[in-house]
């Protein structure tokens, strides 16, 4: 029997180990790359790239440069790019498959940096997440009110008018209703027709003959003539009842068409004047249209950003009842409780240092972990600096509790001192280009995240303003008294709050500029309201003049229409009820004459059972004198 | 895989011993129904190399059990699923999740679990069955092949001049 054992394999085997390992020692950095790059795109949804990793082996850490992360709504812009990240691995948690990181350095950290090529990818890699915002959400209640000062005509030959509309389609309909009336008056019962049942009915007069069963006949066969106008009457009847029933209903059409139409002016009215005028309710609200435009795309970004990066911080808890068939070949991790502190995934700390355009931010990261239920702190952030450029100093501070994920708090503060804003677009409005040209501003606020329901307060002081209006043409008397009043603003304070969800939040925005702006040209722009109001009522009314003369004359033929039926139905009533009376009247003469003659019958009958009966009583008499005689004789004898 | 297959047919017809060929099925059906990159496969590698396995009957039916595996994922996973969800085992497979060594092995996968557990089980038969069957085959079917009609048509064909051919090559 051969030996079972072959020595030369174990030798063997140990250079396989060896080249495995020298294996995984050289491409560890094109793993750790990639597995950045992978996840980052799938987290971001747009591409996320690494320019090179190093790994050194004592102590284990990595060395990740040129991290750049694209902004999947302006591809060719990276959200953030970060130069140099460095860190080190708890070799001992390593074995147990946690990835901890005591320290972790993220230098030169910058955002909105252009890209050389797009940084799109060509299928969304996360599904849609339902509490993300969307651009709709958050906006103004209001629109920017036109502030040119249209000719009226303008407007009219440019704006659908309901009124208008409303009143050319209800004359279609009439007209319509018209012709289909003289067609269907033609079709009823006209006068030759009652004339012609008024001569048969008047031709049915009764002589009598004397003899009584002629009279007798005559009467039921004019009582059958009787009753067959009668019949015909009926159903003439009947058809011109229906016809006034159906116009009855073409007429409570019209009219109710009409009621409706009546309320459409002043809605053409009040619609054209929120369109093209500024109504002073506008004006109470100004701040949002200045401000509100900037505000929203400031918040939406964030909160996007908040949604975005939420896997990073909260794990995704599939329900655990729940086991799902898992693709082949790879199986279930199944989970069970550890008796240590760490998660899969937990940077201690890490000092960040930021390099804006305007100047360095440094601040540093605690507890970054999805699993912040095992580890149990929250993860908390700040920032500070006092060396960005037209900024006293800012602090940024924020705690995104997700200790408890089904209870998650997260708050961030923010505050900034002497902020020195310089030729800022306001609004970008054709009409109304405002910009702030000078401004320095005291900021403070709070965003407060309980699951997802969220709340904040900004209060910004501003002072030495310096508002303009460029305008490129000559502007309206209210955008020049706008522009005017703004110019006159030295110092305002504004105040934003954001309530509502995630994914249906609102944004009110209110400030001293509302009441100063009220204040210098209120008057002004309520007159300019009135007088706007005014004109278009007076051109709406004339536009509305002959569509509606002619409606009305339609109206009034509707109404003859009505009218003409009512009559021919009385006419054809009367008649019906003296055809009514006719045939009663014969049938009562008929049975009259019957029962005479069934009287004079009976007389007849009576007549001749007395002149028979009387012969037999002769005859009885007769034949008993003759039996007499015969027995008188027989006694003689 | 043609060389593989001649070298098998070959071996099947020597004078090899029979439990070579069966371990190299054995090892082939724990790394064919397991799923590759696990670190027990590191062990049945070992085992392969040092013990007198042979490597043809090893690489033919790791194909094979690849191929089954994959067709038996559902019934590993759910196997392992149940062992790993098992009320009585729940101490041990936390002790195992707190523990470096264990945690590095993947037990906690439901397809390792099932996997290893199956062919773990099914292990000492497949050897077993695998030596009676070659001695079977030797004593009794290679005999009577021979003497069968085909047998002889096949050895006048042209596959079989090859694998002539190969044989007196693997021989040179």
């Amino acid at each position: 029997m051969h030996k079972i054992v072959r020595w030369p394999g174990l030798f063997v085997f140990l250079l396989f180990i060896g080249l495995l390992v020298g294996g995984l020692l050289v491409s560890a950095s094109t793993l750790v790359k990639r597995a950045i790059e992978a996840t980052g795109t799938g987290i971001v949804g747009a591409k996320v790239e690494v320019g090179q990793v190093d790994l050194s082996l004592a102590p284990l850490g990595f060395h990740v440069f040129d991290l750049q992360v694209t902004d999947p709504d302006a591809p060719m812009v990276n959200a953030f790019q970060i130069d140099d990240i460095e860190f080190f691995l708890d070799t001992e948690q390593l074995l147990h498959l946690k990835t901890i990181v005591h320290e972790m350095q993220i230098k030169r950290l910058r955002v909105k940096v252009p890209r050389k090529e797009s940084g799109a990818i060509l299928q969304p890699v996360a599904p849609a997440n339902g509490d993300a915002p969307t651009s709709e959400q958050g906006q103004s209640i209001y629109e920017f009110p036109s502030l040119e000062e249209f000719k009226v005509e303008d407007i009219f030959n440019r704006e659908k008018l309901d009124s208008v509309e409303h009143l050319n389609r209800l004359r279609v309909v009439t007209a319509q209703d018209r012709e289909l009336w003289n067609d269907k008056l033609a079709g009823l019962p006209n006068g030759k027709k009652v004339n012609h049942y008024r001569e048969v009915l008047a031709n049915l007069n009764f002589n009598s003959t004397g003899d009584v069963a002629a009279d007798a006949a005559a009467l039921q066969t004019m009582a059958d003539d009787a009753r067959k106008v009668q019949g015909e009457v009926r159903t003439d009847f009947e058809n011109l009842d229906a016809a006034r029933r159906d116009a009855q209903t073409m007429l409570h059409d019209m009219r109710t068409s009409f009621k409706r139409f009546a309320a459409l002016p002043a809605q053409d009215v009040a619609r054209i004047q929120a369109k093209y005028s500024l109504s002073p309710t506008g004006l109470a609200n100004v701040s949002d249209l200045l401000f509100g435009e900037k505000v929203r795309y400031w918040v939406s970004m964030a909160l996007d950003w908040y949604v975005k990066l939420k896997p990073i911080y909260e794990r995704f808890e599939k329900n655990q009842a729940v086991v799902e068939a898992p693709e082949r070949s790879s199986g279930v991790y199944v989970r069970y409780p550890e008796h240590g502190k760490y998660p899969d995934f937990l940077v201690h700390r890490a000092s960040i240092s930021m390099e804006l355009s305007v100047g360095k931010i440094n601040g540093e990261l605690r507890n970054l972990t999805s699993d912040q239920s095992v580890e149990g702190h929250p993860l908390t952030f700040n920032l500070f600096s006092k060396e960005m450029q037209g900024v006293q100093d800012i602090e940024i501070v924020g705690i995104l509790n997700h200790v408890d994920p089904g209870k998650s708090t997260d708050s961030v503060s923010v505050k900034a001192r002497s902020i020195q804003a310089r030729e800022i677009n306001v609004l970008k409005n054709a009409q109304f280009p405002l910009r702030l040209a000078a401004a320095e501003m005291d900021l403070e606020s709070a965003v407060e995240l309980i699951g997802t329901n969220i709340g904040s307060k900004m209060n910004v002081a501003f002072r030495n303003t310096n508002f303009s209006v460029p305008f490129k043409d000559k502007p309206s008397r209210i955008a020049a008294a706008m522009a005017e009043s703004l110019a006159g603003i030295k110092t305002f304070d504004a105040q934003v709050t954001l309530s509502g969800t995630l994914s249906d939040f609102g944004l009110s925005i209110k400030s001293n500029v509302d009441d100063v702006l009220k204040k210098a040209i209120g008057e002004q722009v309520a007159q300019a309201a009135q007088d706007f109001k005014h004109r278009v009522q007076q051109e709406l009314d004339k536009r509305i003049a002959e569509p509606m003369a002619n409606l009305q004359q339609e109206m009034a033929h509707a109404e003859e229409i009505g009218n003409a039926v009512e009559r021919k139905i009385a006419e054809l009533k009367t008649l019906r009820d003296q055809a009514e009376q006719r045939v009663k009247d014969l049938d009562n003469t008929y049975q009259a004459k019957l029962t005479e003659q069934k009287q004079q019958l009976q007389r007849n009958v009576d007549t001749k059972v007395d002149q028979e009966k009387s012969a037999a009583q002769e005859k009885a008499k007769a034949k008993q004198r003759k039996l007499q005689d015969e027995f008188k004789d027989k006694l003689k004898r | 895989m043609l060389d593989q297959i001649f070298k098998l047919i070959k071996i099947l017809n020597s004078d090899q011993e029979p439990i070579h060929l069966s371990m190299g099925f054995a090892f082939a059906m724990v790394i064919g129904l397991t799923p590759l990159f696990s670190p027990h496969n590191l062990l049945v590698l070992l085992m392969v190399l040092v013990l007198r396995v042979n490597f043809s009957a090893f690489l033919l039916g790791w194909a094979f059990f690849s191929a089954v595996g994959y067709a038996l994922d559902p019934v590993m996973h759910e196997l392992g699923l149940r062992v790993l969800s098992a009320p009585g085992l729940q101490n041990l497979w936390t002790e195992w999740y707190n523990s470096a060594f264990w945690r590095l092995t993947l037990y906690n996968n439901t397809i390792v679990m099932g996997s290893v557990l199956l062919s773990a089980a099914l292990f000492a038969p497949m050897l077993l069955v695998g030596n009676y069957v070659i001695r079977q085959y030797r004593a009794v079917l290679l005999a009577r092949l021979r003497a069968t009609r085909l047998f002889q048509i096949l050895k006048a064909s042209k596959w079989f001049k090859r694998y002539q051919a190969f044989q007196e090559l693997s021989d040179a």
